[in-house]
């Protein structure tokens, strides 16, 4: 299989999930779109294992990471402004106050996640085993 | 850095898309390592001069 194949065959996955799962939710069936988006994975794992052609190398590892640090970064700022307006306004709307928290614990359990992600792979890395 | 990927790929007539199987990248890294604008890991500098049949120091100037 061709990465266009692939790409083509992961798109088709992608649209038939959104109007599966939307016609699910609709319904009230909250089972099914778990379902298909497992089988989803699946498929599409079992399509990767079909490619011969490279699908990402070094270098889209490295954006990728690179990627993933500017959207950390970005997330955090726009939490944390977020986090402080809320905080200024809850004498407005004492519900503000409780989003604020939870903004706040969010961009913590995320940047706990990092950290612990980071440590992980370094600990791999340590250890000579693969990373990527 | 400059490199002579471009020129020893041509003698020995192989296609980006060929070298680029035959290290385990994609046409566009081995376009981008042509123009110098992207730093290679040692690994694949080691896989693309083996593929050239050349020598690290020769096809990498710093």
């Amino acid at each position: 299989m061709t990465t266009k194949q692939f790409q083509g065959i992961r798109v088709a996955i992608a649209m038939m999930l959104a109007v599966s799962v939307s016609i699910a939710v609709s319904l009230g069936n909250y089972l099914a779109p778990i379902i298909a988006i497992i089988a989803g994975m699946i498929i599409i794992h079992l399509a990767k294992r079909q490619v011969k052609d490279v699908l990402a190398d070094e270098r889209d590892y490295k954006l990728a990471g690179t990627s993933a640090r500017w959207s950390l970064g970005i997330f955090i700022t726009i939490m944390l402004i977020g986090f402080f307006i809320l905080s200024a306004l809850k004498d407005k709307n004492p519900e503000f106050a409780n989003i604020a928290t939870l903004l706040a614990y969010l961009t913590c359990g995320l940047m706990l996640l990092n950290s612990l992600v980071f440590y992980w792979l370094k600990y791999r890395e340590s250890r000579g085993q693969k990373i990527l | 850095m400059t490199n002579k990927i471009k020129e020893l790929r041509a003698r020995h007539n192989l296609t980006q898309e060929e070298l680029a199987q035959k290290v385990g990248v994609r046409r566009e890294t081995i376009l981008f390592l042509e123009a110098g604008k992207y730093n290679p890991s040692l690994k694949l500098a080691h896989d693309v001069a083996v593929a050239l049949k050349t020598s690290l120091d020769e096809l990498f100037k710093f």
